[in-house]
């Protein structure tokens, strides 16, 4: 069939196959014959944070994060406060909520949200080449600070709804390092504090990082470290840290956000102005920080449509709160209520036409019963592709400086805030600044021209002359009583920030904590009893008397 | 070697049991050493020869030419016209085949007689002695050590896929479970229970040497539809099918659910021969729950609405209550539309098929042709096949021989939406769709058009619209090509190495029209009036399988066969998926054009999988009398860990060790057997190994970042998963006990297998510490246990000169048992119902509420005194009508009259207690006459169609069983009052839907026809016509009691009301040439 020579060829060709075959099962050996990539997911090793490209990836990544704990920041915040309550459409995670009962399945007491955003901000903190210079500028410093600012502000949420955290500042990345840091010991607000400030001290400068202009998603470590220092009682650093945010960043309170009835011959009449509900969205000049909310397909974002549907509403107590003040139009001239009732809050049935993204919510005419529904969310939401929760805004560093410069003593200066305004007039009428509570200290320069349109909070719901009541003069409308001594005056103030805050800063989400603040700095857990369970009418007294121990106003893990 | 040892550390009350059969396998070597040793004693005793008369077993004539070989093939001899032979046989103990035209094959042990009566069946009987194909090679079925059976004969099936051939040949060795009425669609295949509670629980395809990927979590975007890989193949190209139930420790991680061997036919001889296959059937529309028609609806219609709430002067508004003949509406609401008429249709299935095979000394080729085309019972629907086939062998020297496989398929298929789905199911429409209305529009003054209505104000859709307008198709390509280069250092030492590449490339669209199929409310975004869905997947597998085989003769009694292989398979996944909604038309639907851009969902896998097996099987045997089978692999992937607690790490990763041992007697070829005359063949076989799954997901052991759209801005990155190094494959070790006889001069045949396996390390997800902010991962903890048995029977009750007749039955079963789990027990969520998985249970059984009947008065109710609590905390009490739940006491005994969720318990079962095969051969002259039965037996199903048809909690269309619903105070009967949106939860999960699910089906009868030729060009034409699932016994109140929604364990014995399975009548022809 085959000559030799044919038969000595394939032989030939033979042995280099077989050579060949036995050189691949050599390949056994092969490191690389076991390892693969993927084209949908990075592998951490793969991953180094060393273009500014893949930080804004990274703080993307962070800022998507950060979303799942807006509702969160939100429901935990009002449902458990005063002024928002469950309705007969309420979910069972929100009557958890409500009744201070939160199961560890609760969508929205899910720690591990919290811990999402720490260790993402851990990796980016971690890993970023800050050495990285374009165009002169360190530019990462501007994203390793922006982490941190987040990175602090989550902990201090894990701390303040769940009453401890582990602090831990190396990304997990592996089981090992889980269960490692998973016994870390359980700190406390007051212990976390401490590290958090000197994390975040350092790096109060450093401009935020210019991803989206217009939209401010990174908490100013001003504000963080103001927060910080409230809560521990070292009110003078707070109050300092407070007021360079608003000397920085010119963060005013001024007439531009102000809502008024028309006036008709002089009578108040029934149309107003309404512009103050600007001053919380989220694009406007008064926002601080604001998350924003997921609006794309497949993520959820859950409080739009939990309002649509009504399944919370504000309580009898908050619109109680607004029905019982007096709008001025000079001080005989007066019709009961505050215009931020009436753009916070609105009838659920009038709003069909201005919800977003076409939900329709079956409005059924012949229910009659006035479903009220919170408008601040629904004015956030009013773009189709942006939605946000405003987390920090003006009013809010204007009533956390006068709760911080109240305990220094200042009852006045604090009372200023809410009346008068911070302007160099009010700074320098003894009138409302007495003599006493005067110093030199940089938080108390308010001569600045740029604080000069500045107005007090409640001016802006409350009539546009109640700001002007002369302030040289002084008046006996909204004023501190005399008091014996100045603690009282400073208790008595520290309720009117109290108050003013569910005026003003109601649904944002900050009213549990702020009850806490103020109640643990009495050491009277009955303060934060007394005003939570006004909300309950069946169960009062039993909220109330869970609410006298401490340990309950935490959710438990 | 610590870690090593752990593998083989022994368990509980298994162990013995494995230990008996280590130790059986065991005694057979030693015994087999001890008779070697007294065999040298006795040194070279001369060669003794035996002499016999092979006869027809039934007319006792001599069978002249008949073809005697000793089993070994050392001696072989022929009968004279006499029927008389004479053969030299090596030892007292040889076995004889002898094979004869027109007969079956034989084994006749020699047992030290001197002379020999041998009866030969005809080959109209099914044969036990022939060759099989099993893992290392092709070996005679009466010296197979593993528990394995092969079918070979498929000549006159009418399956579309190879699945199908598994449940009806193999039933009571594979538990396989048809998944549907759609053709081609195959079954979910379980050998010797469940050895995975979370992965891959599917058996491993072998096909022609190459590991194929069985895609069982896939999912295809066409609801209740999979894309099955063995539709690639056509059956008329399968030489064999062998399902490996043990000793498959070769495949080592891939092999622990068993493995699926198909070879494809090759070239056999010199001799051209043609095959020519034609098949035609129909298939009828299938059987379903009978609804209501169009006045009992109208009825029940307005009893819901009377508990709806709705406002007197609101009902005006439902104008098919109206019965005003006069009023333009009336036509549109008084037909009486048989709406599933209207959907389904006779479905017609052919196939077509021309192979060649033949060749010459140097090549021997097969090659073949085949078109499958399927118009499907449900209107629209069809499928397309196109497949070819070339299969060669090159004998290019005596050194060097190479083998050449090439297979290519094109799938072509319409399919629409199949299951419960209330928006665009045209099949689940067709039962709740109003019979009053019709599918066509009605003009203003009410005469009726040929425009498709739209969905209805009762927010069903039209089914018939939905079938019109929608767009669902599937295009599959696959294409494989191997080559084996093999290299014959001697005839007893070789090298081979076969090569593969595939490609399977799946492209499907869908699209669910607007108007026709009602609006779907997804939550936190809105309405979607149309969905446009767009997957391409393709799989790419390059597959490597070097062997070195070595066959020693040691002298004439020892033989080892030594091979040592070496196996890499590279699989990489891609699946790119798009999906918008809302494009406003139904002429719109390219994406993503006109679709709503902030609805519109971009996903996708891109899965890389590496694995690599370095393996060795040694084959020992003495005599043909004792064997022993002793096997290992060394297996890593890029799926484990490189910490892995029960592997060994070398080069940086992790490897797993799957060692086995399987040994065999053949008793029957014994001397002392030699008067035990009604026993004719008996073998012992014992045996145990370790294998593993892999079935883990890919990367879950790095830690990696996954993209997360960030807004409209971009995308942002985020830890999506943390390293866990110590994830593995499951491990299941399983000792199998087993023993074949053939008794009654071979009238009997007997086949009995026991097997007791636990899976350990089985894959559950963990959560993770709260401090990760990450859910879950895949952990190895948990441990479960399958025990059971696979008997077979084979008896030729009939053996008459022209009438012969063979029966057979095969059955399995098998008990699973969770035996630990790393938590607590949990339950999931299952097609509105729960499925428990606990310690102490089989995995996934129903989990629900137990019902004692209705209440029949209100002072019946009144008198239990249970209630329900409200999300608002408040108490209703049950009433006449509603359902009496049963209270379970708490741990302490006490009822706490409030029914929740505390009074579930363990409602059903869906494991059966057996299952199997029945089959007939009646042969008559020309004629044959084949029946076969399949059943199932004890397992429970949970009718989730029938629990919507029977919820009454909606304006959707009933079982006529609600027509018997409760409705007055002091009625007796076991259907609930209807309440709108079923406020008492009585249509809640619960023992009204588990049905006993067992069943006896005729699945096919055949009637076939040799056409008696005379003809050197026609070798012979067979027709013959044939019949699928003509009768079904069963209690259960379904369609049919055979379907699978889903591969996943957890989902098994769940009717989610896919197209059933229904008659079908075929006719074919045979020709060969």
């Amino acid at each position: 069939m085959f000559n030799n020579k044919q038969i000595y060829d394939m032989k030939k060709i033979c042995n280099i196959l077989i050579l060949a075959i036995i050189a691949s099962i050599g390949l056994v050996s092969c490191d690389d014959l076991l390892n693969v990539d993927s084209g949908r997911v990075t592998f951490e090793q793969d991953y180094r944070l060393s273009s500014p490209n893949d930080s804004i990836y990274s703080m993307m990544g962070i800022y998507s994060q950060l979303q799942k704990l807006a509702d969160s920041y939100v429901l935990l915040g009002e449902l458990r406060g005063d002024l928002l309550d469950v309705t007969e459409n309420s979910n069972l995670d929100l009557r958890e909520i409500n009744d201070f009962n939160i199961s560890k399945t609760n969508k929205y007491a899910n720690i591990k949200d919290y811990y999402a955003v720490i260790n993402n901000c851990n990796y980016l903190i971690h890993n970023i080449d800050t050495a990285t210079v374009i165009n002169g500028q360190k530019v990462m410093y501007r994203y390793y600070a922006a982490a941190k600012g987040i990175r602090a502000w989550t902990y201090m949420q894990i701390a303040l709804n769940f009453g401890s955290a582990k602090y831990y500042q190396k990304p997990i990345l592996s089981m090992a390092d889980g269960e490692e840091i998973n016994n870390y010991p359980d700190l406390t607000f007051n212990e976390l504090a401490d590290s958090l400030i000197a994390d975040i001290q350092p790096w109060k400068d450093v401009l935020a990082p210019n991803i989206f202009p217009g939209i401010e998603q990174t908490f100013p470590i001003r504000f963080l470290l103001g927060d910080l220092y409230l809560w521990t009682n070292r009110y003078q650093e707070a109050a300092t840290e407070y007021h360079e945010l608003m000397y920085d960043y010119n963060y005013l309170i001024n007439k531009t956000y102000q809502s008024y009835w028309v006036l008709d011959n002089n009578i108040i009449s029934t149309r107003r102005y309404a512009y103050w509900t600007d001053s919380y969205y989220y694009g406007g000049q008064e926002a601080i920080a604001s998350i924003l909310c997921p609006t794309t397909y497949g993520q959820t974002f859950d409080l739009d449509s939990l309002n649509l549907k009504y399944e919370f509403t504000p309580s009898a107590q908050a619109v109680k709160n607004w029905d019982s003040q007096t709008y001025f139009n000079t001080i005989s001239n007066t019709v009961p209520g505050d215009l931020r009732k009436l753009e916070s809050i609105i009838n659920k049935n009038t709003i069909i036409d201005v919800a977003p993204n076409s939900l329709t919510t079956t409005s059924n005419p012949e229910n009659t019963t006035v479903q009220n529904i919170v408008y601040k969310y629904i004015w956030n939401a009013r773009a189709v592709n942006v939605q946000s929760i405003v987390i920090y805004r003006s009013s809010l560093l204007y009533l956390r400086y006068a709760e911080a410069v109240n305990r220094l003593g200042k009852p006045n200066l604090a009372f200023a805030v809410l009346k008068n305004g911070l302007n160099s007039i009010t700074m320098n009428s003894t009138k409302v600044i007495p003599l006493n509570e005067r110093s030199t200290a940089p938080y108390m320069n308010f001569s600045n021209f740029r604080f000069d349109n500045n107005v007090g909070i409640r001016s802006r719901g409350l009539g546009p002359k109640l700001g002007d009541l002369n302030p040289l003069v002084g008046d006996t409308n909204y004023i501190i009583p005399h008091q014996n001594q100045l603690i009282d005056s400073v208790l008595y103030v520290e309720d009117l920030i109290q108050k003013e805050l569910a005026l003003e800063t109601a649904f944002e989400g900050n009213r549990f904590q702020d009850l806490m603040r103020i109640a643990i700095r009495r050491d009277d857990n009955s303060y934060l009893a007394n005003i939570v369970s006004e909300k309950y009418t069946d169960n009062k007294e039993a909220i109330k008397s869970k609410l006298m121990i401490r340990s309950n106003w935490y959710i438990k893990q | 070697m610590k870690k090593f040892k752990n593998i083989l550390k022994m368990d509980g009350p298994f162990s013995s049991y494995k230990y008996l059969c280590s130790m059986l396998a065991c005694v057979f070597l030693l015994s087999a050493i001890a008779v070697r040793a007294e065999n040298k004693v006795s040194g070279n005793k001369a060669s003794k020869s035996v002499t016999g008369l092979v006869r027809d077993a039934h007319t006792k004539l001599p069978v002249n030419a008949a073809q005697i070989t000793t089993l070994n093939n050392r001696s072989s001899a022929t009968t004279n016209s006499s029927g008389i032979f004479t053969i030299d046989i090596a030892s007292p103990e040889e076995v004889l085949m002898v094979s004869a035209y027109n007969y079956g094959n034989r084994e006749i042990p020699v047992q030290n007689k001197d002379s020999l009566v041998i009866d030969l069946y005809s080959d109209v009987y099914s044969n036990y002695y022939q060759k099989i194909d099993v893992l290392t090679g092709t070996v005679n079925n009466s010296t197979l050590v593993p528990a394995a059976k092969a079918v070979t004969d498929f000549s006159q099936s009418v399956a579309v896929s190879a699945d199908e051939l598994i449940g009806t040949e193999l039933g009571g060795d594979v538990r396989a479970i048809s998944r549907s009425g759609v053709a081609g669609v195959g079954s979910s295949l379980f050998i010797r229970g469940y050895n995975s509670l979370n992965a891959n629980a599917q058996p491993l395809f072998v096909v022609d040497g190459v590991i194929w990927n069985n895609l069982y979590d896939i999912k295809s975007l066409h609801a209740g539809f999979f894309s099955n890989p063995l539709n690639d193949i056509n059956v008329t190209d399968i030489a064999s099918i062998t399902v490996m139930k043990d000793g498959t420790s070769i495949y080592g991680s891939k092999a622990s659910n068993g493995v699926i061997i198909i070879k494809t036919k090759r070239g056999t001889g010199l001799v051209t021969k043609i095959n020519l296959n034609v098949l035609r059937g129909v298939i009828t529309q299938p059987t379903n729950i009978p609804v209501m028609n169009s006045d009992q609806f109208r009825v029940y219609e307005s009893d819901m609405i009377g508990t709806s709430g709705i406002a007197n002067n609101d009902i005006s508004k439902f104008i098919f209550l109206q019965d005003d003949p006069t009023k333009s509406t009336y036509n549109t609401y008084h037909n009486n539309t048989k709406w599933l008429d209207e959907a389904y249709q006779t479905g017609i299935s052919q196939s077509y098929s021309i192979s060649a095979n033949g060749g010459d000394e140097k090549a021997l080729y097969y090659f073949s042709l085949g078109y499958t085309g399927v118009k499907g019972i449900v209107k629209t629907t069809d499928l397309q096949r196109i497949n070819a086939r070339f299969n060669a062998d090159l004998k290019l020297s005596t050194f060097f021989t190479m083998g050449l496989n090439i297979g290519f398929a094109n799938i072509d298929r319409q399919l629409v939406d199949d299951g419960v789905n209330n928006y665009t199911s045209p099949t689940w429409l067709s039962m709740i769709k109003a019979p009053f209305l019709s599918p066509y529009n009605f003009t203003a003054t009410g005469s009726r058009t040929s425009e498709f209505a739209y969905s209805d104000e009762l927010g069903t859709g039209n089914p018939l619209g939905i079938i019109n307008y929608s767009n669902n198709s599937l295009k599959q390509y696959s294409f494989n090509i191997s080559g084996v280069p093999t290299f014959h250092f001697s005839p007893n030492f070789t090298l081979s190495s076969q090569f593969d590449f595939s490609l399977n490339k799946t492209t499907e669209d869908y699209y669910s029209p607007m108007l026709y199929a009602a609006k779907q409310f997804i939550e936190g975004y809105g309405y979607s009036e149309n969905t446009r869905m767009n997957q391409v997947m393709r799989n790419i597998g390059i597959f490597d399988d070097t062997r070195l085989s070595y066959k020693k003769q040691l002298d004439k009694n020892n033989q080892l066969n030594f091979l040592l292989g070496w196996r890499y398979l590279s699989n990489y996944y891609e699946s790119d998926y798009i999906e918008g909604h809302n494009s406003g038309s139904n002429s719109s639907t390219t994406l993503p054009g006109s679709f709503n851009s902030a609805f519109s969902v971009v996903d996708g896998i891109n899965n890389k999988t590496k694995s690599i097996s370095n393996y060795a099987n040694i084959d020992y045997n003495y005599k043909n009398l004792y064997f022993l089978s002793i096997a290992t692999s060394v297996d890593g992937s890029s799926r484990f860990g490189n910490e892995t607690i029960g592997g060994f790490s070398l080069f940086g990763h992790s490897w797993g060790v799957f060692p086995s041992i399987n040994g065999a007697w053949l008793a029957s070829s014994e001397k002392f057997m030699k008067n035990v005359n009604f026993i004719n063949q008996l073998k012992l076989r014992a045996g145990y190994g370790i294998t593993g799954n892999d079935g883990i997901e890919d990367y879950r052991t790095v830690a990696y970042f996954s993209t997360v759209r960030f807004y409209d801005k971009g995308n942002g990155i985020v830890l999506s998963n943390i390293a866990n190094p110590q994830i593995q494959w499951e491990t299941t070790k399983r000792a199998n006990g087993g023993i074949d006889i053939g008794l009654l001069n071979e009238r009997l045949s007997l086949s009995f297998d026991y097997f007791s396996g636990i899976t350990q390390d089985l894959l559950t997800l963990k959560e993770l510490p709260n401090v990760t902010g990450l859910g879950y991962n895949w952990s190895n903890e948990g441990k479960l246990s399958n025990k059971g048995f696979e008997f077979s029977a084979n008896i030729k009750l009939l053996n008459l000169k022209s009438l012969k007749w063979e029966l057979g039955f095969s059955a399995g079963h098998y008990v699973n048992e969770i035996i630990s789990l790393p938590g607590a027990a949990y339950t999931t969520k299952v097609y509105g119902g729960e499925v428990l998985t606990e310690v102490g249970q089989p995995a996934a059984v129903f989990y629900g509420y137990k019902t004692n009947g209705v209440y029949a008065t209100q002072a019946a109710a009144l008198a239990e005194n249970l209630k329900i609590q409200n999300q608002n905390g408040s108490f209703t009490n049950f009433g006449a009508g509603d359902v009496r739940f049963v209270d379970k006491p708490d741990a302490n005994g006490i009822k706490d009259g409030i029914i929740n969720a505390n009074d579930k318990q363990i409602i059903g079962n869906p494991n059966p207690d057996l299952y199997g095969t029945i089959n007939s051969k009646i042969s008559f002259y020309k004629f044959t006459l084949s029946a076969l039965f399949t059943y199932s037996y004890g397992n429970d199903v949970y009718n989730y169609q029938r629990s919507q048809l029977e919820s009454g909690l909606d304006y959707s269309n009933q079982s006529t069983v609600m027509l018997s619903r409760w409705t007055s105070e002091g009625q007796n009967t076991l259907q609930p009052k209807i309440a709108y949106g079923d406020p008492m939860g009585n249509a809640r999960f619960s023992d009204r839907w588990i049905e006993d699910g067992s069943y006896l089906k005729l699945k096919n009868l055949t009637l076939s026809y040799n056409l008696p030729l005379k003809s050197n060009f026609i070798e012979g034409i067979n027709i013959w016509i044939s019949a699928n699932n003509l009768l079904t016994f069963t209690k259960y109140l379904g369609s049919d009691p055979e379907f699978s929604t889903r591969n996943s364990v957890l989902y098994q014995g769940i009717d989610n009301g896919l197209i059933p399975l229904s008659k079908s009548y075929y006719i074919g022809f045979k020709f060969s040439l």
